[in-house]
């Protein structure tokens, strides 16, 4: 099948083809803007194939932490009161492995799940250009690695 | 085994297959510029087109494993484009035009530097013309022209990007040629 075109159209043809040979014209991005695209999209390609952090995974973390101490309080032996003789004074006996001060080992807000809230999107939308440019570099050595 | 594409590219494809990131960069560098052009001219805007356009080579990224090269690898990635744009447009429900204004904008820039240019300043004026005569076309035969004129690509191509055959994209696009001649001269009797 051949596309039969009148003189009309046949000029719109020629001036569709003018106007793609002119590309993009005053919407060109810069070159700086092509120098980086690659770059970016090579970051995004890395970070999907990054598995995300499970969020449960560090509560899990926790929950076991505070399980081990909860147990390790029911099976310390009860502090005993020893007398010796008639006197009546009491002697504690502490045993070596109380948690005395550590008992805010856990604190009640644990900044090390902040990330839990954050896409990690946003971190690579808040790289600069001397961070990302580091980040290529990494992947490519890794890349090197692969190969090698 | 990649057959439809030239000896160096079929090698550059089967590295970037293999996990070769350096290779799959070659390979974004050699078609960024028509994938997001494509993506300028649908989407109207670059923040839109840029978003387009990244997220075209992540998809084909993931995807390349199955590219067989029946086809061209630029074909491959446009299709990938014009299903991201039309999920896009499906999602935002948005008209695809120029931005607002954009027309005017080309046309005082044009005045600006070329006041004394008489000639060029017509050609500017017909370009932005035509450019929107293009965005008012239906979405088939818009993709149609793009992808035959501004993209360079065979019927048979165009065909395999939009669905379809070879001979419906060849009518697709007279019908495209058609409706941009009776869009421009009615504007031109209006004027």
């Amino acid at each position: 099948m051949t596309i039969k075109l009148d003189k009309d159209e046949q000029q719109i043809v020629d001036a569709l083809a003018e106007d793609a040979a002119e590309g993009l014209g005053a919407d060109e991005p810069s070159p700086e803007y092509w120098n980086d695209f690659a770059a970016r999209v090579r970051t995004r390609v890395a970070l999907d194939q990054v598995p995300r952090r499970r969020w449960w995974r560090p509560a899990i973390g926790v929950a076991l932490a505070a399980a081990a101490v909860l147990t390790a309080v029911l099976l310390m032996p009860p502090a005993s009161d020893t007398t010796v003789g008639p006197s009546t004074e009491v002697t504690r006996v502490d045993p070596v492995w109380s948690f005395g001060d550590d008992a805010d080992f856990f604190p009640e807000s644990d900044s090390s799940l902040d990330f839990i809230e954050r896409d990690y999107m946003n971190d690579v939308n808040e790289l600069t250009d001397l961070t990302r440019e580091e980040l290529d570099e990494l992947l490519a050595d890794l890349d090197e690695l692969r190969r090698s | 085994m990649v057959t439809g594409v030239s000896e160096a590219e079929r090698d550059l494809i089967e590295r970037a297959q293999g996990g070769d990131n350096r290779a799959f960069g070659e390979l974004v560098r050699r078609y960024q510029r028509a994938v997001y052009g494509m993506a300028r001219r649908e989407t109207g805007n670059h923040a839109d087109a840029d978003e387009v356009a990244q997220a075209t080579f992540v998809k084909a990224h993931a995807a390349l494993g199955g590219f067989r090269g029946s086809g061209s690898l630029k074909s491959w990635l446009l299709r990938i484009c014009v299903n991201l744009i039309r999920n896009r447009r499906r999602s935002q429900k948005r008209m695809t035009s120029l931005e607002p204004g954009a027309l005017d904008l080309l046309m005082d820039e044009s005045q600006a530097t070329q006041t004394s240019m008489g000639d060029e300043i017509d050609a500017a004026r017909r370009r932005a013309q035509l450019r929107e005569a293009v965005s008012g076309l239906p979405e088939k035969q818009r993709l149609t022209v793009e992808l035959r004129i501004y993209q360079g690509l065979a019927f048979a191509e165009v065909a395999d990007v939009l669905g379809g055959t070879e001979n419906a994209a060849k009518v697709n696009f007279h019908h495209a040629v058609k409706a941009l001649k009776t869009a421009i001269r009615g504007r031109e009797e209006a004027a």
